[in-house]
């Protein structure tokens, strides 16, 4: 007889509870469509349910967060560590996702593919980012990275009867799965290497002077320079930011972001503490995204191909402080993440709440003179993108700053240096919008009037988030969000 | 002998990863994946026999059923792309240029 | 140890060649008279109203792929049921969580239709 281990549920309680709400959310499709209620009544469900869920889970990272930390799942294998670390980011990733649901009802209907797959796969999703931000074994890091990944080709490519999504679909389907194949085989070369799959076995035997151990080490940096989009491994961004519908362009465009940067993180500091050429990597990529990402996204024409060139520019930015490898770097990459999921969502959000009859406003002549027909949601895109840029006094610029500090302290000058002067060149593309909006001459949009009760509660959280961590980073007793950053990089260096 | 596996898959990866990058059928593309996933396999069980541990082989495991996960929902998308577009040619896929 | 294999291999080597043989008989022996009728693919006598390269209806895909998921997920069955009795009732209960989403997803796909022709 093998002894039953003892087991913790509430490691796992996240997880468990976002399979059950995408499974609910499946059965309510099945029994709900074919019973010929109204397709809005159903949607209030699909919604009910994921928005439930997802606060839920938001809750249980915070609490989580408060009580630092959950035992392992199984004590004897631990294959995810629940740490302040990993409650931070399930609680941004939930957020995120929470977010990216309630904007989604509204779009989809909009378009007319307002089923409740899209919901169930933007929860399984959501699951396997908790898995990843939590991992602490390859094989759970696997196992996250590919239930985060599936479900997002299919919500890619969700508007099927459309050119343009199916594209989406599948140039993410290939350039992910072959990324995810690189990544295996990383895995599997470190595995030959140490024996071991869980990283702290692999950080005692690690030689940083075995080739094959560096090679898997490589492969790994290169699948998650995929997943990240960072330069040279971002080609296909553009192309899925461009043809996903714009819902799961906003979702995965903020949650991907985080779960990889973090899982990356832990990573570094846990299992590949001894491979200190990688910094010297990680800055490469750092430099060379945030050059080639901020120019290309001058040429655009499209505003959701801007956002994506932005978004490899942004990774740009958060591999700066990964490079330097300090708890400092550590706690500037988390709040850098805080400010890029409200910015970058907020954005989104306001493109969204513009779609009318199938008809998405995502090219630059779409907002011209839009500060007269709708001032508020003018404003709103103004601060996104004055944040994104990071000029003093949002968040954008609160991060870049904490950034910096971080790359100085750590004798990363140049690298520093590079961020400023290609923030300042961002500035110019991202103020083509706020120029469209307010001195273009108006014209007759066919956009949508009104704003329905739901997108009007994610633009408020957004823009809220946006002023306070801007204006207020810490000083709010009850939001102490850079603190909160040091104590998750805290908990990452003690493990 | 675990040598040798290892050789076989490194040569198995690198034919994948070279047919996965040159090769413009949708469908050879994604049979080049599968044989990246596969090398990863082989090389996985040979080394999970080097250090006579089980971890290996049970991560194998879960690569055989993602990965045909994966190859469900790929032939699904192209599926639907076939539908609007009927044409496995990746480089038809231009809409949305590069 | 060989030799236990030689009459397997004599029996291999014995079809071939008898199969080969025929066809090469065939190839010397038949008349050949060719001429353009011949040459058409014959369907019950009828002229040819559609191109034999056909494509299988998608549903034949869908079935197949959706059989393939199900029959990996099997995969992890097998290792459970070399030791099952050694695992016991954790064990089933495990197996247990396992089966219900499985179950959740066919009864999903058989109420979407797919598994009809």
């Amino acid at each position: 007889m093998i002894p039953v281990p003892t087991l913790h549920i509430v490691a796992i309680l996240p997880v468990l509870l976002l399979a059950v709400g995408a499974f609910a959310v499946l059965l309510a499709e099945l029994f709900l469509s074919s019973r010929g209620t109204g397709k809005s009544g159903a949607g209030s469900v699909f919604v009910g349910v994921s928005g439930a869920t997802l606060l839920v889970v938001v809750v249980i990272a915070a609490q989580g967060f408060i009580s630092a930390g959950a035992p392992a799942f199984n004590p004897d294998h631990p294959m995810l560590h629940l740490d302040r670390f990993s409650y931070f980011a399930i609680g941004l990733v939930a957020g995120a996702a929470l977010l990216s649901c309630l904007l989604a009802n509204g779009y989809l209907q909009e378009l007319r593919i307002h089923h409740g797959e899209f919901y169930a796969l933007l929860l399984l999703s959501t699951a396997g980012m908790v898995l990843l931000v939590s991992a602490v074994d390859f094989l759970s890091v696997f196992l996250g990275i590919e239930l985060m990944s599936i479900p997002l080709y299919v919500l890619a490519g969700f508007d099927r009867g459309k050119p343009r999504s199916n594209e989406s679909a599948l140039k993410y389907f290939i350039a992910g799965s072959f990324a995810t194949a690189l990544l295996l085989y990383g895995m599997a070369l470190v595995y030959g290497a140490t024996g071991a799959t869980h990283f702290a076995a692999i950080a005692a035997r690690l030689d940083p002077d075995d080739s094959m151990a560096m090679a898997g080490v490589a492969l790994i940096l290169v699948g998650f320079a995929f997943k990240v989009s960072s330069v040279p491994f971002h080609q296909w961004t553009p192309d899925v930011y461009e043809g996903a519908p714009t819902a799961v362009t906003a979702f995965m465009s903020v949650t991907v972001k985080v779960a990889a940067f973090v899982a990356l993180l832990r990573i570094l500091a846990q299992a590949f503490g001894s491979a200190e050429a990688l910094g010297t990597v990680l800055a490469l990529l750092a430099a060379l995204s945030m050059l080639i990402g901020n120019l290309m996204a001058i040429i655009q024409d499209n505003v959701k191909r801007m956002l994506a060139w932005s978004a490899i520019a942004q990774a740009g930015y958060l591999l700066v402080p990964l490079s330097t490898g300090t708890p400092e770097g550590q706690a500037a990459v988390l709040f850098y993440l805080a400010v890029y999921v409200f910015g970058n969502l907020g954005a989104f959000a306001v493109m969204i709440a513009l779609t009318h009859r199938g008809q998405e406003a995502d090219r630059f002549e779409d907002f011209d003179g839009l500060a007269k027909f709708r001032p508020g949601l003018a404003a709103a895109m103004v601060l996104f993108m004055v944040s994104l840029a990071g000029i003093p006094g949002t968040a954008g610029f609160m991060g870049k700053l904490q950034i910096f500090f971080a790359a100085i302290r750590a004798d990363q000058l140049p690298l520093a240096i590079l961020m400023a002067l290609t923030s300042v060149v961002s500035v110019y593309y991202y103020l083509r919008l706020p120029i469209a909006m307010y001195m273009r001459p108006a014209r007759e949009h066919p956009h949508r009037k009104e704003l329905d009760f739901l997108e009007f509660t994610v633009l408020a959280t957004c823009a809220i988030f946006v002023l306070v961590l801007g204006l207020l980073p810490n000083t709010l007793d009850w939001l102490p969000v850079i603190d909160w950053t040091h104590q998750s990089a805290a908990a990452l260096a003690s493990k | 002998m675990v040598g040798e596996a290892v050789i076989l898959s490194a040569i198995l990866f690198a034919i994948g990863t070279v047919g996965a990058l040159v090769r413009r059928n949708v469908i050879v593309v994604l049979m080049s994946i599968e044989l990246m996933l596969n090398a990863v396999n082989l090389a996985l069980v040979a080394f999970s026999r080097q250090w006579a541990d089980p971890a290996g082989q049970m991560l194998v495991l879960m690569v055989i059923v993602v990965a045909a996960a994966e190859v469900a929902v790929g032939l699904g998308i192209v599926i639907a792309l076939f539908r609007n577009r009927e044409s496995l040619n990746v480089e038809d896929a231009s809409l949305l240029k590069w | 140890m060989l030799g236990e294999f030689v009459g397997i291999l004599l029996i291999l080597a014995l079809a071939l060649l008898i199969a080969a043989g025929f066809l090469a008989l065939h190839r010397v022996l038949s008349p050949k008279r060719e001429f353009a009728e011949k040459q058409e693919p014959f369907e019950c006598g009828e002229a040819q109203i559609a191109s034999p390269h056909q494509r299988f209806s998608v549903k034949f895909y869908l079935v197949a792929m959706l059989f393939v998921l199900f029959d990996v997920e099997a995969m992890f069955f097998y290792p459970w049921g070399a030791i099952f009795r050694d695992l016991g009732g954790y064990g089933l209960a495990v197996m247990a969580v396992f089966t219900v989403p499985l179950v959740l997803g066919l009864i999903y796909e058989w109420k979407k239709g797919a598994l009809e022709w």
